[in-house]
């Protein structure tokens, strides 16, 4: 089974806790970054299929994340997750290229089905939510 | 499920404009006529009662301004519903407050040239949908404390002097397909939210008119003066609302800073 290569990008560690498992049942290769520079390390390193990253994190925002992936490999698809949602917000960053956006709090299962379609949408037939 | 708002006070040409856009994109026209018929259906009261509250501009009378924003609510309850079950061009002069809220719902404000405001519209056969020219601009006053001709409230502007309806509908198709005004999960949930918010005001706006209601994944959040004067409104309202559908929890607000905060 082809599996997408996702990057989940959020500073607080019980983010990633609770998505990585879900994400990697559903078949997807998951990397997890706490820290924002160090995952933009990763995404000018590495070919990710899904980005998924928080707005509001130190020193380095999620618009400036969506940016450097959209830079490094275009057709990576970001999804936007944050706490701060407003319409600015959500228009900015489909703007800049962003495949979707949820606000926190959210059900894992809402992410998951944002995943699962945009990797059916690449061409992971085999990722169900 | 994508959405086009045209406002405007000049009734006719707008009206083209929504008409021509509509066809274009394939999508359906929903005119206040059809929020009106809507409204009645699902708030059980007659279309005349509600057309009423559209045309009347005098909001003196504290007990007629009650009703009146209990009607204007399910009539904004009844353009959720539109909004909610298919893409849609809009035109009409309701809703501002939830276009602001949903990122996805491209915003056009139709203008006239300046010597032909004072009756055209109003005299070419625009009577039968409600208001027209200037008596539109006081309602939406009125009703949203805001300047309705303000560009700055709208993505796009579109004068009519230059150009004519099949112009306008170009422009407004091809600046429906910025990345923008694309419908994502956040703003598809915004709507949802809205649409269960509205769904409380029009059951508690007439016992008490500053209602305040706020969703988010159905955690309801309400706001009232009321409140303030004992416990009993307080579980009343609770009460009123927890078993409605899509209601999972209920906040009750005593103070307004808490509300905006939420």
């Amino acid at each position: 089974m082809n599996s997408p290569e996702i990057l989940l990008i959020d500073d607080e560690p019980i983010v990633g806790q609770r998505l990585r498992t879900g994400l990697e049942k559903m078949g997807c290769k998951v990397e997890v970054a706490q820290d924002p520079k160090d995952a933009l390390a990763k995404i000018r390193g590495k070919r990710f299929d899904v980005v998924i990253t928080d707005i509001m994190m130190p020193e380095i925002n999620g618009i400036q994340v969506l940016e450097t992936v959209k830079e490094a490999n275009p057709d990576t698809q970001v999804i936007i997750i944050t706490g701060f949602a407003t319409s600015e917000l959500a228009r900015e960053a489909m703007e800049k290229g962003a495949y979707d956006m949820i606000a926190k709090p959210f059900k894992p299962a809402d992410l998951r089905g944002m995943v699962a379609k945009a990797a059916n949408e690449m061409g992971f037939t085999d990722i169900k939510e | 499920m994508s959405t086009v708002a045209i406002l405007s006070k000049y009734v006719n040409e707008s009206r083209k404009i929504a008409e021509k856009t509509a066809f274009k994109l394939g999508y359906p026209l929903v005119t206040m006529t059809d929020l009106v018929k809507a409204a009645a259906k699902e708030g059980n009261v007659t279309e005349s009662e509600l057309s009423g509250a559209l045309t009347d501009i005098t909001l003196y009378h504290q007990l007629f301004r009650k009703r009146k924003m209990k009607l204007v609510s399910l009539l904004e309850l009844a353009l959720c519903g539109f909004m909610m079950e298919k893409s849609i061009v809009f035109c009409g002069y309701v809703g501002y407050p939830i276009f602001q809220e949903i990122s996805h719902v491209l915003q056009v404000l139709v203008l006239g040239p300046p010597e032909d405001a004072g009756g055209r519209a109003g005299g070419k056969g625009s009577g039968k949908d409600l208001l027209s020219d200037d008596k539109i601009l006081k309602w939406f006053k009125k009703i949203y404390q805001a300047d309705m001709e303000d560009p700055n409230l709208y993505d796009l502007s579109i004068n009519m002097w230059h150009m004519d309806e099949s112009e306008a509908a170009d422009i407004i198709i091809n600046t429906l397909k910025q990345p923008r005004f694309k419908p994502m999960t956040y703003s598809k949930k915004v709507m949802k939210d809205l649409q269960l918010a509205f769904h409380i005001k029009t059951k508690l706006i007439e016992k008490m008119p500053d209602v305040a209601v706020k969703s988010h994944d159905g955690t309801v959040y309400v706001y009232s003066k009321a409140f303030k004067r004992g416990q009993k409104k307080a579980a009343g309202t609770k009460q009123s609302i927890m078993w409605m559908d899509g209601v999972d929890y209920v906040e009750i607000l005593k103070d307004q800073k808490s509300f905006d905060a939420v």
